[in-house]
Order: structure tokens, then sequence, then C-alpha cells
């Protein structure tokens, strides 16, 4: 057996490039499956715990106001094991330079249920308020500094008496367009009841006891509810951060077990492939072991240590670059996404064997199909030499006049690859992989790209200002270009789970904003009804022309109720509005006066401008066009990474299966092209040979994998859309170009390093070889 | 006649590890147009090497080998290509068709992209192939798989045949058809033709025999009376 090893790292010395492709697709299995078990499994492991001990609710109840002593009714319900009340508000954060917002709640007396986690400082007394660490950060606040909070022109200076995360805010977005969170605009903080004076209350939240769903008391809470001016019941399960953990949880389970089956199917097709091409060359020598007595057993464990070293050196090698390159990335990327305390990505023992233990068994299964044949046959077969496998005709042969044209290189072509139809799976199927992760990667960064383009197009003002006109004119004089007076209110929608919206309502021949559908067709305002982010009327089945309930809030905090009629929809991959003509807005509310504009200035630096502005106690809020694409612009860098990441794993994916069936065909076809060879074909015709074999390899698993594409791609964005989100969901024909070029780019590498093996054929060796 | 084959002072080394091996020492000897040549010799003697470098296959290590005129040994791998393109038909022991190309295709595969050749189908014909023409060489016995080897070498005319061992993989009927018809393209169609063998019955049937131990020419030998395949007793 010590003698047969050596033999065996000898054979893989001579054939280094091929083994390291077969390394290559194993350690990119091992990579992704070890990485996003590594992500299923910490935040599954983390998660749970930390619900319990901070005591995540298991529903709100939403209200206009509901009064302190309404409690205990909600507490005789069986099932119901506490309820506790607290009032949540919008703030501005006045200070803030991004116009930042806190979601500030009010802490309930003996507070059990949704408690804090504290990180920094402690419980905020009266005139103090606990912020959320995240947002601190973002906004350079430490414990100790002062914020000016305020809401509908009330105001509050409160001190930061410690930091803290909360297990309802685990994934904390401002609104559900969002991909990730933004936390110099956006975060969450907690203060004691008596820090707002008089508190209105308007959630409840409740814990059961164990043993009891949602489901069995909900009839009994609806009916205590609307004794009150209830609103809506969300449960555990629907709150945008439980479900962002679950899908992250549930999605990444899946991932980690499909994603390396494919690759592990993959490299054991391709063991299957290099053995059964590995063992049909040395059949004799397996007829001579035997003959010297070596069993069987001997010889196949001999062979078994070809799938054994692969997944050695290619866990190894994807245990190591998932450890120093991917967790760290993952553990960067948590950190950005989730607010959980001292949360980070770890590999588990789990994670490791188990991609070790697939890869193994895949790769023995394989080593033993392709042995198992030769080792049943007797002695003196193997030593005899193989007869030749027969060709067959092609169906293309029926058609002569096309058969008759064909080059001769093409025939053979065509006859090699119907009679070695699993090379040809194997090879298409890695490069169909390829195709499929390198689609899916661009067609991802080019929605980015397009959503940062529509996102320009639509926003062309310089500056938004929420403010008197009079300031405007005093801080930029002579610098304004154009002038644009729009109503800015807030929207919420009745019958759409209260959902608020930045409603707009605008001037219709203004420039500065541009409307769109997924088309990027122009949408124009009209003024016969509302225009509608598209996400949200796809996601609630709303369509042109229909009617909703709708709540206007006015600055002053009145609100009206209204019945709009939605008149267009707009695709808006971002901070997504409500927008109306200042015409509708007459005929359906009333005149109400512009309390903003948009600006294009002349010249100078809108930075500074802003600055300026908001350096004025009577601007309210100032913005550019600019912060709405670094939103966007930070979500691109922050994916660059992942990008990079599934486009690297995607030419080594190709790489190896090209490279790895091609040396096959190369060893398989030696006597061929060195018969070729002393035919006097050039080496460019041997060249053009495998090289033809190769690029229709290619085109074959670029055509094949089309369909995948648009089905893979087409998950990502559903996964994204069912958390809210809106990318653009059209896979353009350049993204496949791109991606199915890149790949013929890998093939055409490929290629020039398979010059190499065919140069040095040697045509007197190689005949004399065979014969 | 016109010589068309001189191999002057050839040698021929190869590295095998760390032995070199002098597989051709100071060859020498000169081939006419339309003679028929047995090289013959015992297994190791460097028989096969002469065939390798007199097809271009491979490169003397020194000394002159000239065929038709040009020194093939100066030649570029290219022109070298060419050569062999052009210029030689090789037969070999085990025929060396390719699997996945009819028996038609073959014969045409190798005249592929050369003027003046014979028709492939004309030239099966001739090797009494004719009804065996778009049979896969699996579907051959050895002996019309080599039939076909000849009739590959043929078809594109060319300046002379090298034939290693052409019957040693058959049986006598099959070997004594495969000798009749090189004799045939070289006495009706005065092709040169270069055999190889060990076989010493088969030197009566050719106008010049080299003789090759260990390297060497040891014996260039001419046969007054070249005796015709009919008159020979084969076994």
């Amino acid at each position: 057996m010590k003698v047969l090893s050596k033999k065996f790292f000898r054979q893989i010395r001579q054939a280094k490039l091929q083994f390291f492709a077969l390394v290559a697709i194993v350690a990119i299995g091992t990579f992704f499956s070890t990485g996003l078990t590594a992500i299923s499994g910490s935040l599954s492991s983390y998660i749970e715990p930390y619900y319990q001990e901070y005591n995540l609710s298991d529903a709100i109840v939403y209200f206009d106001a509901l009064p302190a002593e309404a409690v205990q009714s909600f507490l005789q319900i069986e099932g119901v094991k506490r309820a506790e009340v607290r009032q949540v508000l919008e703030m501005s954060v006045s200070q803030s330079e991004h116009s930042a917002k806190l979601l500030v709640h009010t802490i309930p007396l003996h507070n059990e249920i949704n408690r804090s986690a504290l990180v920094e400082g402690r419980e905020p007394g009266a005139g103090e308020v606990l912020i959320d660490s995240f947002f601190a950060e973002a906004n350079q606040l430490k414990v100790g500094d002062t914020i000016q909070l305020v809401h509908q022109k009330s105001e509050w200076n409160l001190m930061i008496s410690g930091l803290c995360e909360n297990v309802e805010h685990s994934f904390n977005i401002e609104d559900a367009s969002m991909v990730l969170p933004d936390r110099e605009t956006f975060g969450v903080a907690y203060l004691a009841e008596e820090s707002l004076g008089q508190a209105v209350y308007n959630q409840l939240l409740i814990e059961l006891e164990a043993g009891f769903a949602l489901s069995d008391v909900l009839p009994q809470i609806e009916a205590t509810a609307v004794k009150y001016p209830y609103q809506y019941v969300i449960p555990k399960e629907s709150m945008s951060s439980y479900q962002a953990i679950r899908t992250t949880i549930d999605n990444n389970k899946v991932l980690s077990f499909v994603v390396p089956l494919i690759l592990f199917t993959i490299s054991s097709i391709i063991i299957l492939i290099s053995l059964s091409r590995l063992v049909d060359s040395q059949r004799s020598q397996i007829g001579i072991m035997k003959a010297l007595g070596v069993s069987r057993k001997t010889i196949l464990y001999h062979y078994m240590l070809y799938p054994i070293t692969s997944t050695f050196f290619g866990s190894g090698a994807g245990l190591g670059l998932a450890y120093f390159l991917f967790v760290p990335m993952l553990d960067d990327i948590g950190r950005r996404t989730y607010s959980l305390p001292g949360y980070q990505v770890s590999l588990s023992l789990h994670s490791v064997f188990l991609p070790l233990l697939i890869s193994l068994l895949f790769g023995c299964i394989a080593c033993y199909i392709s042995t198992r044949r030769i080792l049943k046959q007797n002695t003196m077969e193997l030593m005899k030499p193989k007869s030749v496998k027969s060709a067959h005709r092609l169906a293309l042969e029926k058609v002569p006049q096309l058969w008759s044209r064909l080059n001769f290189t093409y025939k053979l072509l065509l006859r090699d690859m119907s009679i070695n139809k699993w090379k040809l799976l194997a090879g298409s199927l890695g490069v169909m992989a390829c195709v499929i992760l390198m689609v899916t990667a661009l067609g991802f960064r080019a929605s980015m790209q397009q959503m940062m383009q529509r996102t320009k197009d639509m926003y062309s003002y310089d500056l938004l200002i929420h403010s008197e006109a009079e300031l405007v004119e005093e801080v930029l004089q002579d610098q304004v270009a154009e002038i644009s007076f729009l109503t800015k209110l807030n929207l919420q929608l009745t019958d759409y789970e209260k959902t608020r919206f930045e409603f707009l309502v605008l001037d219709p021949s203004t420039s500065h904003f541009r409307h769109f559908d997924e088309d990027h067709h122009s949408v124009v305002l009209r003024d016969d009804g509302l225009i509608l982010p598209q996400s949200f009327a796809k996601r609630h089945d709303i369509s042109p022309g229909q009617e909703i309930r709708a709540v206007l809030i006015q600055e002053d905090g009145t609100a009206q109720e209204l019945r709009l009629h939605v008149a267009q929809l707009s695709a808006q991959y971002t901070a997504p509005k409500i927008f109306a003509s200042q015409e509708y807005l007459r005929k359906s509310i009333g005149e109400i006066a512009p309390n903003g504009m948009t600006v294009r200035i002349i010249q100078g630096d809108i930075a500074s401008i802003k600055e300026e502005l908001l350096d004025r106690p009577e601007a309210l809020s100032v913005s550019t066009s600019e912060d709405v694409q670094l939103r966007i612009s930070n979500l691109i860098k922050q994916n660059n990474p992942v990008f990079s990441i599934f486009i690297l794993v995607a030419i080594v994916l190709s790489f190896g299966a090209i490279y790895t069936v091609s040396t096959i065909n190369i060893q398989e076809q030696m006597r061929d092209l060195a018969i070729m060879k002393v035919l006097g074909y050039s080496r460019k015709e041997i060249y053009r040979l495998l090289f033809n074999q190769n690029f229709l390899i290619t085109t074959i698993a670029i055509f094949c994998a089309l369909p995948f594409c648009v089905l893979s791609y087409g998950q990502v964005v559903d996964a994204l859309r069912a958390s809210g989100q809106m990318i653009p969901d059209q896979l353009h024909g350049l993204t496949f170009i791109g991606g199915a070029g890149i790949t013929v780019l890998i093939t055409v590498i490929t290629n020039q390093l398979l010059k190499l093996p065919i140069r040095q054929i040697d045509m007197a060796e190689s005949i004399k070889q065979f014969e | 006649m016109k010589s068309i084959i001189q191999f002057d002072g050839v040698f021929k080394t190869y590295q095998q590890g760390e032995v070199k091996v002098h597989a051709l020492k100071d060859a020498d000897f000169q081939i006419y147009e339309g003679e028929f040549v047995i090289i013959f010799g015992a297994s190791g003697a460097g028989k096969s090497t002469i065939l390798n470098i007199l097809g271009g296959i491979d490169r003397p290590t020194s000394g002159r080998v000239v065929v038709d005129g040009d020194d093939i040994s100066q030649l570029s791998e290219h022109e070298l290509t060419n050569f062999r393109k052009e210029k030689v038909g090789f037969v070999f022991q085990f025929y060396n068709l390719i699997a996945n190309l009819t028996a038609l295709e073959n014969v045409a595969f190798a005249s592929d992209g050369l003027a003046d050749v014979f028709m492939p189908s004309d030239i099966l014909g001739q090797v009494g192939l004719a009804d065996k023409q778009h049979h896969f060489p699996s579907q051959l016995s050895g002996g019309e798989q080599q039939r076909v080897a000849i009739a590959r070498a043929v078809a594109k005319r060319p300046k002379f045949l090298l034939c290693d061992e052409p019957t040693g993989a058959l049986d006598t009927v099959a070997g004594i058809t495969v000798l009749n018809l090189l004799e045939k393209l070289n006495r009706q169609d005065r092709c040169t033709v270069v055999l190889i063998t060990h076989n010493p019955d088969l030197l009566p049937m050719a106008d010049k025999v080299v003789h090759v131990q260990d390297g060497e020419v040891r014996e260039v030998s001419l046969n007054e009376s070249r005796k015709a395949m009919k008159e020979m007793e084969l076994s």
C-alpha cells in the first residue's frame, strides 16, 4: 500500500494542473458551504437566546390612543402572560447633518417585554435618553452628550444616558424599501415616560403564556382592542426585523446545502471522468498488480486516494479562505446589517465537517463507479490492449448536404462529443454554473447602477429645502438658477398597515422631479390622482384607477381622513414617496400653502450651501439629490466584495471545469492527435480541434444556462422583494453578453494554457505507446 | 535512377533519464525512386528510428537526411509538417486509423487540402473496400483496417510509402493481401516503398535490403532477382 501511495503521488505530480483544478472546485464548495452555514448557524444560535433573554414581544397592537388602565382588560385574556403600554414617536434630531430621525419609544414601568440590551452607560432617568449604539457611532454621539429631539414643533433636550440595542429592532431599517440600514439617518431611542411629559400610549406589547399561539388569543385581543381607537395587530412573525433575520437564516440554510451540493456534484463528475480515464490508461498496470496477487480492495483504496486527497486539500483551502476571507467579510456585513450586541459570525464544527463529508462521499462514490468495472475484469483481459470505442453515425449525417460541407475537425468533434456525453455534461455543468453565477452577480450590479442612474434621472434638483422662502433668498441670493415650490406632508395609508409615506405635492411643470415606470418610460404628474411607488402597489395589489383610504398628517399634527385616487405608479428604488400635483391637492383637500422648495443653483459648492442653511435655526431640513444617490452608492460599495467573490468563484469554477475536461480530452485523444501530426496537420489545426470543442461546450453551456440565469436572478430579486425592497427585475441583454463574454474569455485563456500539453505530444512516442 | 532518399552519417541519441541511448550510429544508405526497400533488423535494432527520421516524425542528432533534394534535418517545424503532409505516406503496424472517422473519411482526411490527389472512393475501390467505405474502423477486420491505412497513405500521391511492420498485427491471409497491395503499388504505380520488418521471409520481395543491427547499418544488399509475391511462400 505504501508503494502504491508513492505511485499515486507521482501520478498527481504528472497532472498537477488537472488536480489543482479539481481541488479548486472542492475548495469553492467548502468555501461557500462553511461560509453560508456560518451565517445561518451563528445567527440562529445567537438569535433565539437573545430573543428569550430580552423577551421579544409575541405581538404589538397599534392604537391611536390607549389609556394605561386598558392593560388590565388585555391581561384578563387567557393565554396573555404580560401586556405593556408605550408611546412610540418619530422625532427629528435637530442638530444632525443628515436630517436624522429617531424612533423614540417610552419605556413602560416595570418593563419586561422588548427590553433593551445595554451596550454602554445606564438606563435613562427623567430628561435622559438611551439611543442605539450604531446610530450613536454613525453620528459621533457618546454617553453624556445632549441631543435635541423635535416632534411637531415640540422640542426635548435630552442627555444620552447610555447606548443600547433592542430585540425588536435587530434589523433596523427606516422603511421596507431599504436594503440595508442607514445608521446615519435613522436609529431608535428609549426614554422614561416622564421625559416626554404627558405620554399618549399608542402601542401595546403582548407576551403570551408558554403553549399559546397568537392565533389562539387573537380574536379575544381584537375584541378587546376595538373598544379603543384600535388600528391593527402585528404578530412577531410579521415584524420586519424578525422576518428579515428568519429569512436570512432560512435562505442561507438552503443555500449552504444547495450551492455546495451543485459544486460537489460537478467535482464528482470530474473525478468520475478523470479517474475513469486514469484507470483506463492503467488497465495493464492493474492487470499486472492483480497478477502479482494485489487484492481488488488494495487497488481500489489506492485509487480512493484521489478523492480523499482532493477533498483534503480542497476542503483545507476552502476552509482557510472561508476563515480568513469570507467569515471576516460576513462578520462585517452582519455588523452593517443587524443591530445585535456582541454578534459574531463564527465557524462551527458542523459547518466544517458537512462539506468535508459530502465531498468525500461524492468523490468516493465517483471513484468506486469508475474503478469497479475494470477491477471486475479478469487479469488476462486487463493485460490485453483495450478495444477501440465504437463510433456511430449522428442524426446530422442523415442530411448529407450539410454533413458533407463540414470540415473534418468538426466531424471528429461532433462524433467524439456524441460518444463522450458524460464528459460533455461535466464540462457544460461547470461552465453553466459559472455563467449563472456571473450573470447573477453582473445582473445585480447592473441593477444597482440602474438604481443609481434612475435616481439621478428622478431627482435633478440641487437642494431640497424645508423652510421659509425668505431664508432661501437670503442665503442663496443670486446663486439660484431655478426654484420650484412644493408641499411636503405625511400620508398614512389606512388599509395597508397604516404605512406612512412622505407626500410631495409638486408643481407639474417642475423639471426637478421626473417619474418613470419600470421600463423607464416617463410618467407625467397628472391632476387626477396620486403617483404611488410601484413596489408598494405590487405588494398590496393596488392598481391605477383604484381609490385608497388615507390619513393626511400635516406639520402641526392635524390629521385629515381622505379618499384618494391612484392615477399612476412609478418605479422608485430608494426612499419611496407619494407624489401629487398642486391642482389635485386643491381639488381633494383644499388650499395648503407650500412649505418647501427645490432649488437648482448656478454655481457654488452645494455641500457648503447646505451646511450654511442648516446652521440657520429656521431651516427645518435640507437635503441634496446627492444624499439619495449616496445611499445607493454606499450600498454598491458594501456589496462590492460579494460581487468580487461571486465573479472569482465563477472564474475558478469555469477554468476548473474546462481545463480538467480538456486535459482529459487531450489524454484520451493523444493517439488521434499524434496521428494528425504525423499526417501533416499543423499545430494550429490541432489546436483548432480542441479549442472548437471547448467553445462548443462553452456555447452549449451558455445557452443552457440562460433560463437558469433568469431563474437565479429572479430568486435574488424575489428574496429582496419579499422584504419590500425594489430592485429592477429585468436582466438586460448586455448583462447576458457580459457574463457570456467573460466565460468565453476564460475559455480562451484556458485554451492558451492547453497549447503546452498539445505542443508536448511526441508523435513517435504516442504512437508507440498505443502499439 | 534518381536518388530519392539519402541517409548520410546519421546519428540519433536519446536521453533516457541519466542514460544516453545511441539509437542510430553513423547510418548511411541511399534509396532510389521506384525502389521497394526493406529495412531489416531485430527488435530494438534501430529500424523504427530510421523510419521516424525518414518520415519527419523525429530529427537526427547529427548527419544529413536528404529527401527529394531537401535536407529534412534542417527543416523548420512548419516545413517538416508540410513535408509529412505532402510527401510521405505512413502505414503502421496497428493501422492508426482515426476511430471516429469512416474508412472514406480517414482516406479523405489525410489528403484534405492537397492538390492532385486520388479520389478517396476510387482508392478504396482499388484496395477492395468499395463496399465498406462508410464503415468505421471498429466495424472492419484488422486486414481491412490495414488496407484503409494503405489507401490513406497512397491517396495523396506521396513521394514514398513508409510501412512499419504492416503485417505484424495480421494473420497470414490478411498479411499476404496487404503485401500484394504494396507490391502492386510499387510495380504498377512506381511508388517508392520503404518497409520495416523483422521477418526474414519478406526479404526476397525487396529490391534492396538495409540490414540494421545495434543502431548501425551493417549491410545494404541488392536483390538481383527480386521475387514476386506469388512466388513466395509465406507462413
